[in-house]
């Protein structure tokens, strides 16, 4: 869901770790359940539903696990710190893979998880980008419990239906599109109107207008002439032009009432990630059927913009934490719980040697993308400091919701804000 | 001088009753009151100017998650007022700060006259304009997010009842939103102001309105004239205690407008905090803070010292 | 000491007769009071619909068919995250945080206002210098190294540590109100008992805490309300088990499942504000005294 936000909570968790006193933590042997305790974020429907899946197998394996739910977390900026005080971190933490960690890594407050990942070779099994966003310096610090593509497309078939108008697949047929749909009384885009949300739309329209190598660029590399270059301001300009396309109601909307939209065919296209797809579930909507699920739109829709959950281990007292690590890890990552949890939550699997047939169509079509290396990308959040995302996120936004804002200003502020960075 | 200071009184200084000179009994050293205040010194030292101190001293290093000593001189200063976002949010809070002190104060003013001008049914409308600065400003907020639901909310009723033009999208628009959180805003607080001012007016010598009768002078011209001028106390205290919930909003934006739409409605106060747990970015948040401090000592300290400080016998 | 002054009856200028003048001013209080009463109205009559009814119907039509599912949703069932127990456990944060923060620093605002304003103390103004300033200051001033200094202390999270908190930021106006009060009292009192040997505490307990009930009335209303309402405290310092009930309504009306249910979300919002209401509504002549009595002084 919103990633950016497991920073706040880790950031808020980082500030009592780092108060804790660090003991060398001891390995012991438990023949009772060996408590888990682990803090997370996941709320919504889906979400919960999945980590019950995770639960599940976990407990089945000798584990204890305790939930703490961290709730509210939009503005809840401190809520994880209440397990860190009195010294005593929980087992694991939800982060998400990429630069958050850092700090942590970088101050010795993590155990690695070197162990386990030797033990099922995760160098080989994992996607390399999405291994390095979990590793530091040859170490892992982060068990990845899923992968989400981040710049899906869906369409309502009722609402294309409704406007007698086919789905589009190249960006030509796009805009032609949902004039039509706007004809006929149809809201063409379902827009969520948060700044993740934008941003988010933004960073698809780059990727599946401009292909990767732009993206990568902009994104990974940072480059300066890549912002300042024409493909760039092409797709500044396709995303400005959404706006025409979106409703009223927009401003503020969440993803999920935006999908809604499409549901009841009100609305025609979303561009979300794959965690989207699980309200059609729970709908009772076939994929193909009453609703479609692309990976991008137009000639780059077979690249796979990867995020992560992770679960990173914090160093901390109690004799069996490691024990309860290693054991949270090893059936994390296993291919059962992976299959379960993602089956559930919307993503697919962070290992690439899983049977794809156990997966939903939409998942299937997006893992079977992502099985070929070159499709690989690593998300924004795996490659940019949440400062950064933050600023680049602040431009998007302001973008989207001041008309009178040129393109040339989007493409200076975008390029001020890298140049700005500290990283 | 009677026994009653109370809040507003409180707020706005009670001239020149300065911690008095009581006199002492003999040379016996009262220790015990040292030791009564000691637990107010220890927050004093400890927990504003310690912090004070550090979020200083933090403004200066580049500290991301944690606090790191290494010192990059004003570096995080530059980056903040290269910032826009911050500028737009500084820019938001002086028009925000600027038009809900004078929207509440002029409400406020209004319905006091009017309560003043011996309406039947005072007590109740008493409690009707006052009650909403009973209410928290989430609980603010979060009622104006419903009622300018664009497509829920009053603009849909307008729009049935013929009256599109009125059915404007506040929240959804970069340039009304702001308005729609000073509305809301004067909605919460104008009550306050009526309540100041209403003493004030009571407060006024009767045998002033006689002249003004006898000499002629029509009501409107007695109130903005003569009777306006002598609440002079009861406005500085409004200003200061509207002022104060200026320079600390932060709720009522997050619950109604959340910054957006895109960061037309953001303040510094959210800009901290989003830097604070959700960049992490904790030295240039500490820049931000540090800025906010200074400006707010260098308005308040005269005001202060004038108000509290001065010597006894410095009063009316 | 009945000396509180209340609003005094008006006495402004004699109402004239019934004329247009007079038929204007009451049009225009009758415009105002919708105003103000408008939300409050429509969160009333939202709380009591159903989705239909509100997806349907305006915004200002009154229930067709009254419901308190609503009620009890928001109360006890609304999902908050994965915690799906309304919004009442909020309730009881709210009320664990707000009474001992409430006593607390009513008395320590009462000790130090006595400590101030009848003993000559070394440092007293400037003590009073920071405390002023602390009132002053937005809180982000101070938040980031309080929560590190929670978290060394390792109270970060707990109820005691969102008290603390409540105490020290209540402190500057705490001890300005009770400052001022006693700098009001006649001087002699304190004579009196200090030629008859009484000591620091006697007197504070046997002499002016007995005379503190308007001003500590006062005080406490304002401290109730204040920590009721306080949203940004409460989600930072109280930690996720002792979130007031203000953090778990913006969570509410914020979160992601489903439909937003607004009637829900209305009567959340009403159960939150109950409190300071009621206590507004039952101590409102001592609500506007509190405010207001400072101008009728002398």
């Amino acid at each position: 869901m919103r990633h950016v936000r497991c920073a706040l909570m880790g950031a808020t968790f980082l500030l009592g770790l780092a108060a804790l006193p660090i003991g060398p933590a001891t390995t012991a042997h438990a023949a009772a359940p060996i408590k888990i305790e682990v803090m997370d974020w996941f709320t919504s429907s889906s979400e919960t539903a999945a980590l019950r899946e995770l639960v599940a197998k976990v407990n089945a394996a000798g584990g204890d696990w305790q939930n703490v739910t961290i709730a509210g977390f939009d503005q809840g900026v401190a809520a994880a710190q209440s397990a860190a005080a009195g010294g005593n971190p929980p087992t694991a933490l939800q982060f998400n893979g990429g630069k958050q960690f850092d700090d942590l890594a970088e101050r010795g407050l993590l155990n690695t998880i070197d162990g386990v990942a030797a033990e099922q070779d995760w160098t080989k099994v994992l996607p390399p980008a999405l291994g390095a966003s979990i590793s530091r310096d040859g170490h892992y610090y982060g068990v990845p419990i899923d992968d989400h593509g981040e710049t899906w497309m869906y369409t309502s078939s009722a609402a294309f239906k409704k406007a007698g108008v086919a789905v589009p697949t190249t960006w030509d047929a796009f805009f032609p599109a949902m004039d039509k749909l706007k004809a006929a009384g149809i809201t063409p885009i379902a827009w969520g109107g948060q700044d993740w949300q934008e941003f988010g739309a933004f960073y698809t329209v780059l990727l599946s207008k401009e292909g990767p190598d732009l993206y990568n660029a902009v994104f990974r590399d940072k480059k300066i002439d890549a912002v300042n270059s024409a493909a760039f301001k092409d797709a500044v300009d396709t995303f400005g032009k959404m706006r025409a396309y979106v409703d009223a109601g927009s401003p503020n909307r969440n993803w999920n009432d935006a999908t809604a939209m499409l549901i009841k065919g009100t609305g025609g296209v979303q561009f979300m990630g794959d965690f989207a797809k699980g309200e059609f579930t729970v709908a009772h909507m076939k994929e193909g059927q009453d609703y479609g699920c692309y990976l991008g739109l137009g000639a780059n829709d077979h690249y796979f913009m990867m995020s992560t959950d992770v679960l990173i281990m914090p160093k901390g007292k109690g004799a069996d934490r490691i024990a309860a690590q290693d054991l949270l890890a090893k059936v994390a990552m296993s291919k059962d719980a992976q299959l379960a949890f993602n089956n559930a939550k919307g993503g697919v699997p962070a290992r690439l040697d899983i049977d794809s047939t156990k997966l939903d169509p939409c998942a299937r079509k997006g893992y079977e993308a992502l099985k070929v290396p070159g499709n690989q990308l690593a998300g924004p959040e795996m490659v940019l400091s949440a400062d950064l995302m933050g600023s680049l996120t602040d431009v998007v936004t302001r973008f989207w919701s001041s008309p009178t804002m040129t393109s040339d200003q989007f493409i200076e502020k975008f390029a001020a804000a890298i140049k700005d960075a500290d990283d | 001088m009677s026994a009653t200071q109370p809040v507003s009184d409180v707020l706005a200084g009670p001239g020149g009753t300065t911690p008095v000179s009581r006199p002492r009994r003999g040379r016996r050293i009262a220790w015990m009151p040292h030791v009564a205040l000691t637990p107010s010194w220890i927050i004093a030292i400890v927990a504003y100017l310690g912090t004070m101190a550090a979020t200083v001293e933090l403004s200066f290093t580049r500290s991301k998650l944690l606090p790191v000593f290494e010192f990059v001189g004003w570096h995080q200063y530059v980056r903040l007022f290269r910032s826009d976002v911050w500028l737009i949010s500084v820019g938001n809070l002086l028009l925000f700060g600027v038009l809900y002190v004078v929207g509440c104060l002029v409400i406020g003013s209004v319905l006091a006259i009017l309560l003043d001008r011996r309406m039947r049914g005072e007590g109740l409308l008493r409690t009707i304009f006052l009650y909403p600065y009973a209410l928290s400003f989430i609980v603010t907020g979060i009622v104006w997010r419903w009622i300018l639901d664009p497509t829920l909310g009053i603009g849909r009723s307008f729009a049935a009842m013929g009256l599109p033009g009125l059915a404007i999208n506040w929240l959804g628009s970069e340039q009304l939103a702001i308005y729609a959180v000073v509305v809301s805003g004067i909605w919460q607080s104008a009550g306050l102001v009526m309540a100041l001012m209403l003493a004030g007016l009571r407060g006024v010598d009767g045998e002033i309105w006689k002249a003004a009768r006898v000499d002629g002078i029509p009501v409107w011209r007695t109130y903005v004239s003569i009777i306006i001028p002598q609440t002079w106390p009861m406005v500085i205290t409004s200003i200061v205690l509207l002022a104060m919930s200026v320079v600390k909003s932060y709720d009522l934006i997050v619950a109604l407008t959340n910054g957006g739409p895109g960061v037309s409605t953001d303040v510094p106060a959210k800009f901290i905090i989003d830097y604070l747990f959700v960049r992490t970015n904790v030295a240039l948040a500490m820049a931000a803070s540090t800025v906010m401090l200074v400006v707010v000592v260098v308005v308040l300290m005269p005001w202060i010292y004038f108000q509290y400080m001065r010597k006894p016998g410095g009063g009316r | 000491m009945s000396a509180v002054v209340g609003v005094p009856t008006a006495r402004g200028p004699k109402p004239t007769r019934l004329g247009p003048a007079r038929i204007g001013l009451y049009a225009f209080a009758i415009v105002s009071a919708a105003f103000f009463l408008m939300p409050l109205y429509v969160m009333i009559v939202t709380s009591f619909k159903t989705m239909p009814e509100i997806s349907n119907g305006a915004i200002f039509a009154l229930p067709r068919h009254p419901t308190i599912a609503p009620w009890i949703q928001a109360w006890s069932k609304a999902c908050i995250g994965m915690d799906c127990r309304g919004i009442s456990p909020g309730f009881w944060n709210s009320v664990q945080i707000t009474i001992p923060s409430t006593i607390l620093s009513v008395l320590l605002g009462a000790l130090n206002g006595y400590a101030l304003s009848f003993w000559r103390v070394r440092g007293s103004e400037a003590l009073f210098a920071i405390l002023l300033i602390g009132a002053f200051l937005p809180f982000q001033v101070f938040l980031y190294p309080l929560l590190r200094i929670s978290n060394v202390l390792g109270l970060y999270g707990t109820l005691p540590c969102v008290i603390l908190v409540h105490i020290i930021f209540g402190l500057p106006v705490m001890t300005l109100m009770f400052r001022n009060y006693y700098a009001g009292l006649p001087m002699e009192l304190f004579k009196a008992a200090r030629v008859d040997g009484a000591g620091f505490w006697r007197i504070l307990i046997e002499i002016l805490l007995p005379m503190s009930g308007p001003i500590g009335i006062v005080a406490v209303i304002l401290q109730v309300t204040g920590i009721w309402n306080d949203f940004l405290f409460g989600l930072i310092f109280a930690g996720n088990d002792h979130q007031p009930m203000t953090v778990a309504l913006n969570t509410l009306v914020s979160s992601t499942f489903g439909d937003k249910p607004y009637n829900i979300f209305m009567a959340a919002t009403l159960l939150s504000g109950a409190v300071p209401l009621i206590t507004y509504f039952v101590s409102g002549r001592w609500f506007v005294r509190g405010i207001a009595a400072g101008a009728v002084k002398g």
